[in-house]
């Protein structure tokens, strides 16, 4: 049996497994995020076992069993776990459901609800270049410091067409029902656990056919827009609206809407380097 | 709607200038809301003293030349700002809620 304990932001959660293929599985799904070998269980605990071809991940805090017959399922599922129990008791820092990339020690963030897009845009940032943090959750602190939950790109099915040419090697690949599992390796890509600061945010819009858009956004536009991904906004209350609000007015915000990645200019990430450095940004 | 009834903000509210536009957030549902146009001045004027009738004359006398679309515009700016509980119907010294 092997564990592993992840501690954030004041939460600490083991993730179990027996040895053989789901602590291989765990292994991989945990690659990029920054854990300890630990021998008891701290926090909340979630467990993977694989019997009779059947993957079984149980979330006792919930009393949530779920039997999975794809690893890329298994994948989605318990980091999906790790990054609801990170987002329900981290302390300190604002939730934002969110997709982020870095270069250098600057971050940008790309709010967006399923569906929108994120995870093929943020497979294409790490794939030219940009370090990746997270594709789902990121962590943020007052200073405008973040961290994002580490975890192989999650790709729904309707999305994989977008992203299969930038892959460079299949094998890694973890195929699921809900969502495919790409690690960053199979991008060529570089991945960080480290803390950086957020200087730009952009929001998304995949929309077929749509012509390559990148807009700057009013702060009232762009702060609508980060409520609605505020995974905070009930237990927070006014202390992170205000928060939110004023990392909205000190950060530059743009809309990005693309018909594909064929419709992005050429020189599209050095585009985004650039706006990603910072003038004179101040936070809270 | 009733042009008699008068209306307060709820007291928990958060308004936000952000440079020039208003954001206003309900802590009780966790809704944000953009105000835009005349919702903002509708909103100002939701302080439990004037009635519907009154703010929209108020708001009509502001704007002579747009007169024609204002009631419309002020019913369509408490609706919406009563569905997301930012605004309270106050009768006498009651609010409805």
């Amino acid at each position: 049996m092997a564990r592993w304990l992840i501690n954030m932001a004041g939460v600490k959660i083991t993730v179990r497994a027996k040895a053989g293929p789901a602590e291989d599985l765990v292994k991989l799904a945990l690659s990029c995020m920054r854990t300890e070998h630990i021998s008891n269980t701290q926090g909340i605990e979630l467990s993977l076992k694989f019997e009779e071809n059947v993957w079984e991940l149980v979330d006792r805090s919930n009393n949530l069993s779920r039997k999975l017959d794809q690893a890329g399922d298994v994948i989605y599922h318990l980091t999906d776990r790790i990054g609801f129990h990170l987002a329900d008791k981290a302390k300190n820092v604002h939730c934002l459901h969110a997709a982020s990339a870095a270069h250098g020690d600057n971050a940008l963030i790309v709010p967006a609800n399923a569906g929108a897009g994120k995870s093929t845009f943020i497979t294409w940032l790490t794939a030219n270049g940009f370090e990746y943090l997270t594709d789902e959750l990121i962590l943020i602190d007052d200073h405008g410091m973040l961290e994002g939950l580490v975890r192989p790109i999650q790709i729904q099915p309707q999305g994989l067409g977008a992203v299969n040419h930038l892959i460079d090697s299949s094998e890694m690949v973890q195929k699921g029902k809900f969502a495919t599992a790409l690690p960053i390796e199979c991008l060529s890509g570089i991945t960080t656990s480290e803390s950086k600061k957020l200087t730009l945010l952009v929001f998304p819009k995949y929309r077929k056919g749509a012509e390559f858009c990148l807009q700057e956004l009013s702060s009232a536009g762009a702060g609508m827009r980060l409520m609605a991904n505020y995974m905070n906004a009930r237990s927070l209350g006014g202390d992170g609206f205000r928060a939110m609000m004023n990392l909205v007015r000190n950060t530059p915000c743009y809309s990005l809407e693309y018909g594909g990645f064929d419709t992005l200019p050429s020189d599209f990430s050095s585009q985004l380097e650039t706006l990603l450095t910072p003038s004179t940004v101040s936070h809270v | 709607m009733n042009l008699d009834n008068h209306y307060q903000k709820t007291p928990e509210c958060l308004l936000e200038d952000m440079h020039g536009e208003m954001l206003l957030f309900n802590p009780g549902n966790a809704t944000t809301l953009h105000l835009k146009g005349r919702s903002a001045l509708v909103w100002e004027l939701c302080n439990g003293e004037h009635s519907l009738a009154i703010m929209i004359d108020i708001l009509k006398q502001a704007n002579p030349t747009q007169a024609d679309q204002i009631e419309g515009d002020v019913m369509a700016a408490i609706k919406e700002l009563l569905e997301n509980e930012v605004i309270q119907i106050v009768v006498g010294q009651q609010v409805l809620n």
